[in-house]
């Protein structure tokens, strides 16, 4: 390996380990947006866009790139420590059930022969085409297809290391998705999948049973390798926004632009690496869309937010705010234990199922409330009520008995609101009423009339 | 050279068949279909995007991946739907063969006009059967969508062993390897035969024509 690696000229060494790179972010963007529940359709385009990688049409989640930046951090997987993809199931009671692990590994054989520029590029395209297609064919597809907020939701979380395959249950199977053969390794994309589909929380006992026993402050925040899984929908809302997140989207794809160039001769592959060297320096030139300005851009993106044409003026937040209902009964007592677990740790990380801080925050709740998934002014408290209290179930945070109280309101909240108070002309059977009773009342000497006569005959 | 051969058989029921082999071919050409080449120079080319889209079967419980063109999906659903009304004709055959040929064009001497070498072959044998019930109907549609599911994960596996594929070609004999028909994507060259009763293998078929015109040549 050693000298495999010293034969890799050291612009083919960037160049592999750019590829890797974008292999592994587009590789966890399409896992992810297989388990959104929504069909994918990007358009064919004769003429690629530097964004395009690996000439093929990926969109990509800001929520899902941050994340993937996060987590691999300037690192590559390497022997023994792959980058892996965990899809779970978890339901509204709490239920969880690892369904698959997507895992990119490096093996020790290498194929020396093989042209970084062309053939390893090519073949990463392949694999990708691979794992389009088999994420459509498992198991968790279906269950994706199905997941709702009032039953199950699917959740991903990204880290490097071995997949504990034991939490996929009895009869689990392993196919291999993928593989390049590369100078310093062949890149292995593996898929673990679970076939027996029964809950069984139990099963990742031991998982969980760790967890408890730490101490809060057990992990710093940035280094916990135990990363709390998300709903794969989280990022779907806020790339759905339209224009302001495909900008972002845009934005953090061209951080870096691909390779589209390629030769049909062996021989050219020092001409194309001065051409790609010539094509970096003009995009450093430009400084159009350094790292820190795509960082900064998506930061500042609750700043960004649109008024629709025929919205009259005005902050959105404050006509949103008007029509809220007046605080519910155990509001307070919610904030307050927000407060107390701010103050208990340091920081939101427990609670917040993305640690990027408030302004993801703030973002999460506007992407909920302007996906028009909830209409009325006291569903739209309800959401961000549901948002906190989702992350109360997190392993680092707090005593059960908060899960008992949040479940009773959860339960309130979740009451149906009686029909007739959405009707303002009043039910039908209410005015019959009104009809029988005037009716009655005209013909109340008619009835009298006849109870005399009754009572005539009696007599 | 001989072409790789591959076939897979299948049971299905006459209204599954178009979406069974949509989904079979569509995969295989969904890895064997590249972006539009643009030539800069004499040597090196740009390569445009492919683009995705999910499709549900309506009578199957699957989901397949294509590739976005709409021109591409007309010409293989239209030989599929050959295929399909001559299998479901009243008095027609209950079982016939639909094959997915990538080939590549030779120039050959005068008087021959241009060879067409196939270097993989994908074959898919249908039967047709009859189910009595819904019940039966409900069972069958996720029997079958597993089956497929299979085939589709063979596939990928097949596809990343990275063997033989025609070169990239220069411009001159770019349409010797990838049909540019198409407005949007690029696929490798391609032709669907299709057959009711036993016949031999087209690879086979090809090679004994080869060989025969080998021997004339003498």
């Amino acid at each position: 390996m050693t000298m495999a690696t010293a034969k890799l000229s050291a612009h083919d060494k960037k160049d592999l380990d750019k590829f890797t790179k974008f292999l592994a972010m587009k590789a966890i963007q399409i896992i992810v947006q297989a388990r959104l529940g929504e069909k994918i359709k990007t358009k064919s385009k004769a003429f690629s866009s530097g964004a395009d990688w690996f000439n093929l049409a990926v969109k990509d989640m800001p929520e899902v790139v941050n994340e993937s930046k996060k987590v691999l951090h300037g690192q590559l997987p390497t022997v023994g420590n792959p980058i892996c993809v965990e899809i779970s199931l978890r339901t509204v009671d709490g239920d969880a059930m690892v369904l698959e692990y997507w895992y990119l590994g490096v093996t020790d054989e290498c194929d020396s022969n093989t042209r970084v520029t062309y053939t390893v590029y090519n073949r990463m395209g392949i694999m990708l085409k691979s794992l389009l297609t088999t994420t459509r064919v498992t198991p968790a597809y279906k269950l994706s297809r199905r997941q709702g907020s009032d039953s199950y939701v699917v959740c991903y979380r990204l880290f490097f290391g071995e997949p504990n395959l034991q939490c996929l249950g009895d009869g689990h199977q392993t196919k291999k998705v993928g593989g390049v053969g590369t100078p310093v390794g062949n890149l292995n994309l593996t898929l673990a999948y679970r076939t027996k589909m029964t809950l069984t929380p139990q099963k990742c006992e031991k998982e969980t049973m760790l967890v408890k026993d730490m101490k809060d402050d057990h992990f710093k925040p940035d280094c916990s390798p135990k990363r709390t899984p998300k709903p794969c929908l989280t990022g779907y809302h806020c790339e759905s926004r339209g224009n302001v997140a495909d900008e972002i989207a845009e934005a953090l794809s061209q951080c870096e632009d691909c390779n589209t160039l390629f030769s049909t001769s062996p021989n050219a592959d020092v001409a194309m690496a001065h051409a790609t060297q010539h094509h970096q320096h003009l995009q450093d030139d430009r400084g159009t869309w350094p790292q820190n300005d795509c960082i900064e851009k998506q930061q500042s993106f609750s700043k960004l937010r649109k008024i629709g044409a025929f919205v009259q003026g005005g902050d959105l937040q404050t006509e949103t705010t008007d029509f809220i209902l007046p605080e519910n009964a155990f509001n307070s007592l919610l904030q307050h234990d927000d407060a107390a677990i701010r103050n208990r740790n340091g920081e939101l990380y427990a609670k917040q199922p993305d640690r990027t801080g408030g302004v993801d925050d703030e973002r999460s709740h506007q992407c909920e409330d302007d996906h028009g998934l909830h209409k009325s002014a006291y569903d739209l408290q309800s959401v961000a009520e549901d948002y906190v209290m989702v992350d109360l179930k997190a392993p680092f945070a707090v005593p059960d008995a908060s899960n008992e109280l949040t479940t009773f309101i959860r339960e309130c909240q979740a009451a149906p609101t009686l029909a007739s108070f959405n009707d303002p002309q009043g039910t039908p059977e209410l005015e019959d009423l009104k009809l029988q009773l005037d009716a009655f009342e005209l013909n109340a000497d008619v009835f009298d009339d006849f109870v005399n006569t009754l009572q005539q005959v009696e007599g | 050279m001989n072409a790789r051969s591959q076939i897979f058989e299948l049971s299905v029921e006459g209204r599954q068949i178009e979406e069974t082999i949509a989904s079979i071919f569509h995969t295989l050409l969904f890895h064997r279909t590249l972006g539009k080449f643009h030539y800069k120079q004499e040597g090196s080319y740009s390569v445009g995007t492919v683009g995705m889209e999910d499709v549900d079967c309506d009578f199957i419980d699957l989901t397949y991946m294509r590739v976005a063109s709409d021109e591409l999906d007309k010409e293989l659903k239209r030989e599929i739907a050959s295929f399909q009304a001559l299998l479901r004709a009243s008095d027609g055959p209950r079982s016939g063969q639909i094959t997915l040929e990538f080939y590549q064009k030779k120039r050959t001497r005068w008087p021959f006009s241009t060879e067409s070498i196939p270097w993989e072959v994908w074959t898919v044998r249908l039967n047709v059967m009859s189910l009595a019930n819904e019940l039966e109907r409900q069972v069958f549609r996720e029997q079958v969508g597993e089956a497929i599911a299979e085939k589709i994960m063979y596939i990928c596996e097949s596809m990343n062993k990275h063997e033989y594929t025609p070169k990239m070609p220069n411009q001159s004999e770019l349409e010797s390897v990838f049909d540019v028909r198409l407005p949007d994507v690029q696929p490798y060259l391609f032709k669907i035969t299709y057959q009711t009763t036993a016949l031999p293998n087209p690879a086979l078929a090809s090679t004994m024509k080869k060989f025969l015109k080998d021997t004339l040549a003498f």
